[in-house]
């Protein structure tokens, strides 16, 4: 974490806009992943190849989508939050219990605002008190998921059916879950051009240049925890609506599919590099190996599994291309 | 006759840290107990102990790792692949303990060195490596137990883990071995020198002649090794094993190390403090019944503690530089 790349550091305000639009190795690498497997579960099982059966793989993988999208703000920071879990339990157990016919719209609002709590206290705390981000998300991981045990002890509670319709119809012929992740595509193709996201990207490239370009790096690591605490808390609710009963632990199981996605996706875990649309083909590649798990005939136990192994081969693979770039640009 | 006074005088300024983490505990205790009659009866304190003994032999590891600047997620599945296992390959009979044991042991340590490799050698990060270690375990695990139903413990480990010597429970008793171990190994040996270096600055560490990496890996080892024995203690204690019976052992343990003063960074903190954070967290743990909270809030609390522990140590050796 501590080699320095002078070349990011004296360039990293302009740097994200303008590299991003030459095509880099790291980012088609998920995407080709993606097609492979693909390309595999299609072989296994053909009906896997209509719109239909995609969109409803792309419905399971929503939720690790909207998350691993928040992790992917937070480590594009150099920081990590192990608390998406806790967000992610909490909403679930809090809308499962709640969650009336009438008011949708008010408790999806108060699931956001779980979220924007807490990854504002992550946030601070980090920022304000300098403390380690993976110590302080941990702690609030506990905390949100104790809360989240004490609203809904165990599995239960229910969903309105209104909103699972929506969540499984479609619009124009297309599922509706299709039309969600072009959503968001599209919202983090309009973002990238923000002031906030090239400040998130300069606070991962370089903390002290980041602050003497005026980046203010407090306010702008705030940002980024609670857009990932929103993004989880939009996660747990789309996870919600799709088991259409709460879970009080649900979220546990992203806290390692979500890094596994930025990961995979092509992130820099030291920050910096990387972005959403990397992140959304490692949430495919993730949710297509539990497909693809599934075709051969394999207890869905396996998937866990493979994905913790594709995790550390990740991060191999990656700090050997890091490795292998950093010596041939000291050797040109 | 003022050498003594002086040199505990030096003590406690040398290691305010932990000295306050046992002030809170003794506070704590003294509290709860004249709130709650028969708090601090015989039975009660041998159960607090009991409990206590779990979080803290999972905190012999997690102090190594955590003092030599890392962190161990992977202990909750470690800790239930050792309880599963046991149960499984005996089949409940104690006979199979004799194989079974040294091999659950075995599995700990490799475990660790896997973690420790990937850590030290790899370079990957201590928080990646280790929850993907968690995954992999539990994915493990799963395949092999086809989803994990819990199953009884052989009866020598049942009366291990419940039964006393003399008034001890013999649970305290292991503790008090290893834990000894543990402060001897910090305290009076090289590896423990080289482990503080380590922590603090591992490239001044490496010039100066420590083997960084062999110290690294040797963390997580006793940590893979900690987790298993507290799993085979833990389902002596319980009767039983099952999936999920470790989950609450990576904060607390964590908690735990926090509470002991150690700095999350690395280099500082002891094994001494890490039992009275154990024990703090238990007396914490029996307060929820007499206040009426349910047990969920044993998890907030870690957290909280958590938070505050290591953002009082942060804000200290910040203040220092």
């Amino acid at each position: 974490m501590t080699t320095h790349q002078p070349a990011a550091a004296i360039r990293p305000l302009r740097a994200p806009t303008r590299r991003r639009l030459r095509l880099d190795v790291v980012e088609i690498v998920p995407w080709a992943l993606f097609a492979l497997l693909f390309v595999i579960d299609v072989i296994l099982q053909p009906a896997a190849a209509s719109l239909s059966s995609f969109g409803t793989t792309t419905l399971d993988a929503l939720p690790l989508v909207l998350v691993a999208a928040g992790q992917t703000i937070v480590i594009l920071t150099g920081g990590i939050d192990l608390s998406v879990a806790g967000v992610m339990s909490l909403t679930s157990a809090v809308l499962a219990t709640h969650m009336t016919s009438g008011g949708t719209a008010l408790w999806i609002l108060v699931a956001v605002g779980i979220g924007a709590v807490s990854g504002y206290a992550n946030g601070f705390i980090t920022a304000v008190l300098g403390m380690q981000p993976f110590i302080v998300t941990l702690a609030t991981w506990s905390i949100l998921g104790g809360f989240a045990l004490l609203v809904l002890p165990t599995q239960g509670g229910q969903i309105p059916g209104g909103l699972s319709n929506t969540l499984y119809g479609s619009a124009a012929g297309v599922p509706n879950a299709i039309w969600l992740l072009i959503l968001v595509l599209l919202v983090w193709a309009w973002s990238r051009r923000t002031r906030l996201l090239r400040r998130i990207y300069a606070a991962g490239s370089d903390l002290e240049a980041a602050r003497l370009a005026g980046a203010r790096p407090r306010s702008t690591l705030i940002a980024a925890y609670v857009l990932c605490g929103v993004l989880a808390a939009l996660a747990g609710t789309v996870y919600t609506v799709q088991t259409s009963s709460g879970d009080p632990v649900g979220g546990n199981a992203f806290v390692l599919t979500s890094v596994a996605a930025v990961v995979i996706g092509g992130t820099r875990l030291s920050g910096g590099r990387g972005g959403v649309f990397g992140t959304v083909a490692g949430a495919y590649v993730l949710t297509y190996i539990a497909d693809v798990v599934f075709a051969v005939g394999l207890p869905s136990f396996w998937a866990p599994l493979i994905q913790g192994a594709l995790l550390i081969a990740a991060v191999l693979v990656r700090s050997l291309v890091d490795v292998i770039r950093s010596r041939r640009s000291l050797q040109s | 006759m003022t050498a003594v006074p002086k040199a505990l005088g030096n003590l406690v300024r040398a290691q305010r840290p932990i000295v306050l983490a046992y002030a809170v505990m003794v506070a704590l205790f003294v509290i709860v107990s004249a709130a709650s009659p028969g708090f601090a009866s015989p039975s009660h304190l041998r159960t607090i102990v009991q409990l206590a003994s779990f979080i803290a032999i999972v905190g012999i590891g997690q102090t190594f790792v955590i003092i030599g600047g890392g962190i161990d997620l992977s202990v909750p599945w470690a800790l239930n692949g050792s309880a599963v296992l046991l149960t499984t390959f005996t089949g409940g009979h104690s006979a199979q303990l004799a194989w079974v044991i040294p091999a659950l042991l075995a599995m700990g340590a490799l475990v660790g060195l896997v973690n420790g490799l990937g850590v030290a050698y790899l370079r990957v990060s201590p928080i990646i490596m280790t929850l993907g270690m968690y995954a992999i375990l539990e994915g493990g695990l799963l395949v092999f137990t086809h989803g994990g139903a819990s199953k009884r413990s052989p009866h020598a480990i049942v009366s291990l883990a419940t039964g006393r010597w003399g008034p001890f429970p013999i649970l305290l008793v292991l503790w008090i071995v290893l834990g000894a171990a543990a402060l001897f190994a910090l305290s009076r040996t090289v590896f423990g020198r080289q482990l503080y270096a380590v922590g603090n600055n591992a490239e001044v560490a490496e010039l100066s002649g420590v083997h960084v990496k062999r110290v690294t890996v040797l963390t997580y080892v006793v940590s893979g090794l900690t987790a298993v024995i507290a799993g085979i203690l833990l389902t002596g204690y319980t009767g039983t094993a099952y999936l999920g019976m470790g989950d609450p052992y990576l904060f607390a343990s964590v908690a735990a190390v926090a509470i002991g003063g150690a700095s999350i960074l690395g280099g500082s903190g002891h094994y001494a403090g890490t039992i009275a954070g154990a024990l703090t967290l238990t007396i914490l743990s029996a307060l929820l019944p007499i206040l009426n909270l349910k047990p969920a809030v044993l998890q907030i609390i870690y957290g909280l503690v958590i938070l505050l522990t290591v953002g009082a140590t942060t804000v200290r050796t910040r203040g220092r530089t």
